[in-house]
């Protein structure tokens, strides 16, 4: 069977510059979601710019991509601070570090049904 | 459930899902009706109303880039127009789907009567060489619709998950747990699984859940074609496009989208199609175990005359009028508009006409049916949906000299 040649896309055809579609404004608006729920230290490597072409929601999201997939998690639960009285606190040996509760994923469920029954068809 | 003992289904190692975007099955494979009857595509008289009453014939004029400019419509609205013909009133539970509202939809856009009409054309054959070989040498679905009347990434959601939980739009939504991804199940029992998106600078539609929660399970695309070259590919691979035209992470030039989705080149698509193709066929170890699925993931507002069947409904899962923003609630009893979907194997029947009513649900079906069996914590729709495996079924491998290889210009 002969080889079928695929034609080739000319270079007029890039434009990085197109305003987004409604698909990649989806996107850039889900990642954002996904941002302003990372610890500050994280989000501070985010680029903030403005994003309205193809080419600007490409940088913003290699940025998000390549944050998420280092494996960042989201904000760690606050450390529990326990009061303790003033003369254990005057003789009372530095602390060695604060323990900091793990990150835990959640994962939540979203409730979008009413509680009806199916169509009859 | 297919017969296991089908030698394609017992070489079967591997299975790949390229998922494009936005093009209706009319649109792109529409005018191979008239090189194989069995096609159920167009013949030339299919018309819809504008909107002055005027019917506008299909036309084979599509252009590769800037007619479908803005681009359609395919949000729930717009898609319930493009199906039943006329904005519902709410009263009428009973609507017939006349596929006559595409005209309509579009001149909503732009108010130009004359611009509207560009929504029924269509490609010929010979501007879409790969797509159209692909689907005239192997396994054609005449019945493959989307999940949902409604925009992609709910749509692609049924891919993923086999269900939308209950999503018609773009909005962010979480998933439930009672319905894994088909990767969780996968690599839960022990099975290898990719979802290989571009690159970082395209990444992947399913952020919230899968790419926050699960980034291990994420490649690029030269990781796909690296797999391809070193025997190393997963069982279950999952491929999305390139989404933009944006300069390349690595400062190393551009870099053109590839979906197809307006108003993005359709040339590049075919290019990504045919390195995905390639990628497997090339490879005489990959090529007889592996089956690869090339599918869109809904029209993007473009014609097709074939009215989507009613479905199993989603169940508990309703969306309601302010969700749809139509006046109707939707319970996710009916599918989307109709959409190419191709099945490549050395053990597809060459030029199959597959009859059977496929949606995305069918993807997870497939897979969970294939690789895991008897599984239940599944969706009523992917429960009910067809599977595509049982399509292998030829008692010999084709010959190599009678499969097509594709090079690109």
């Amino acid at each position: 069977m002969e080889v079928i040649p695929v034609p080739p896309t000319p270079k007029e055809a890039f434009h990085k510059g197109r305003p987004m579609s409604d698909l990649i404004k989806a996107q850039v608006m889900h990642f954002k979601h996904v941002e302003e729920k990372l610890p500050p230290e994280q989000r501070e490597k985010i680029p903030q710019h403005r994003i309205t072409t193809e080419n600007e929601a490409a940088l913003y999201i290699t940025a998000m991509t390549r944050l998420l997939r280092s494996g960042v998690s989201e904000k760690p639960a606050k450390p529990k601070l326990v009061p303790i009285s003033a003369k254990k606190a005057a003789t009372r040996t530095p602390a060695k570090g604060l323990a900091i509760a793990a990150s835990e994923s959640r994962t939540r469920s979203r409730k979008n049904s009413k509680s009806k029954s199916s169509k009859k068809k | 459930m297919p017969d296991p003992k089908l030698p394609g289904l017992q070489q079967l190692q591997h299975v790949v899902v390229l998922m494009m975007e936005n093009r209706s099955f009319d649109h792109m494979l529409g005018a191979l009706k008239r090189l194989n009857p069995a096609i159920d595509g167009l013949d030339g008289t299919e018309t819809n109303p504008d909107s002055t009453g005027v019917p506008v014939s299909v036309s084979p004029t599509a252009e590769y880039q800037s007619q479908l400019d803005p681009d359609p419509d395919h949000h729930f609205p717009a898609v319930d127009l493009q199906i039943f013909g006329s904005v519902s009133s709410g009263h009428n539970s009973n609507r017939t789907a006349t596929m006559q509202g595409f005209v309509k939809s579009y001149f909503n856009q732009q108010r130009s009567v004359k611009h509207s009409h560009l929504i029924m054309n269509y490609f010929p054959p010979d501007k879409l060489p790969v797509l159209s070989k692909l689907a005239t040498e192997y396994a054609v679905f005449n019945r493959w619709f989307s999940s949902i009347p409604g925009p992609t990434l709910c749509n692609r959601a049924f891919a993923h998950y086999g269900t939308s939980f209950g999503q018609v739009s773009m909005d962010v939504f979480y998933w439930n747990k009672q319905f894994k991804s088909i990767y969780e199940r996968l690599n839960e029992a022990g099975h290898s699984t990719r979802l290989y998106y571009f690159d970082e600078a395209s990444s992947s539609l399913e952020v919230v859940n899968l790419l926050k929660n699960q980034p291990s399970l994420f490649g690029t695309f030269q990781d796909f074609l690296d797999a391809c070259d070193k025997n190393e590919l997963p069982e279950y691979s999952f491929i999305e496009p390139n989404y933009t035209d944006h300069d390349s992470p690595d400062g190393m030039g551009e870099l053109i989208a590839s979906d197809q989705h307006p108003d993005h080149d359709v040339r590049a698509g075919e290019q990504f199609i045919a390195d995905v193709y390639n990628a497997i066929r090339n490879n005489a170890k990959l090529w007889p175990n592996t089956a690869l699925l090339i599918v869109y993931d809904e029209h993007g507002g473009i014609y097709d005359h074939v009215p989507p069947p009613a479905c199993t409904p989603d169940s508990p899962f309703v969306a309601q009028p302010s969700a749809t923003g139509t006046p109707d609630p939707f319970y996710f009893d009916r599918l989307g508009v109709r959409v190419p979907a191709v099945l490549v194997s050395p053990w597809v029947e060459r030029g199959s006409v597959i009859n059977e009513v496929f949606e995305h649900a069918s993807i997870p079906a497939t897979m969970t049916d294939h690789f895991l069996g008897n599984y239940t914590q599944r969706s009523k729709r992917e429960l009910a949906a067809n599977t595509f495996l049982g399509y292998l079924d030829q008692p010999n491998i084709r010959p190599d000299d009678q499969c097509p290889k594709f090079k690109k210009n």
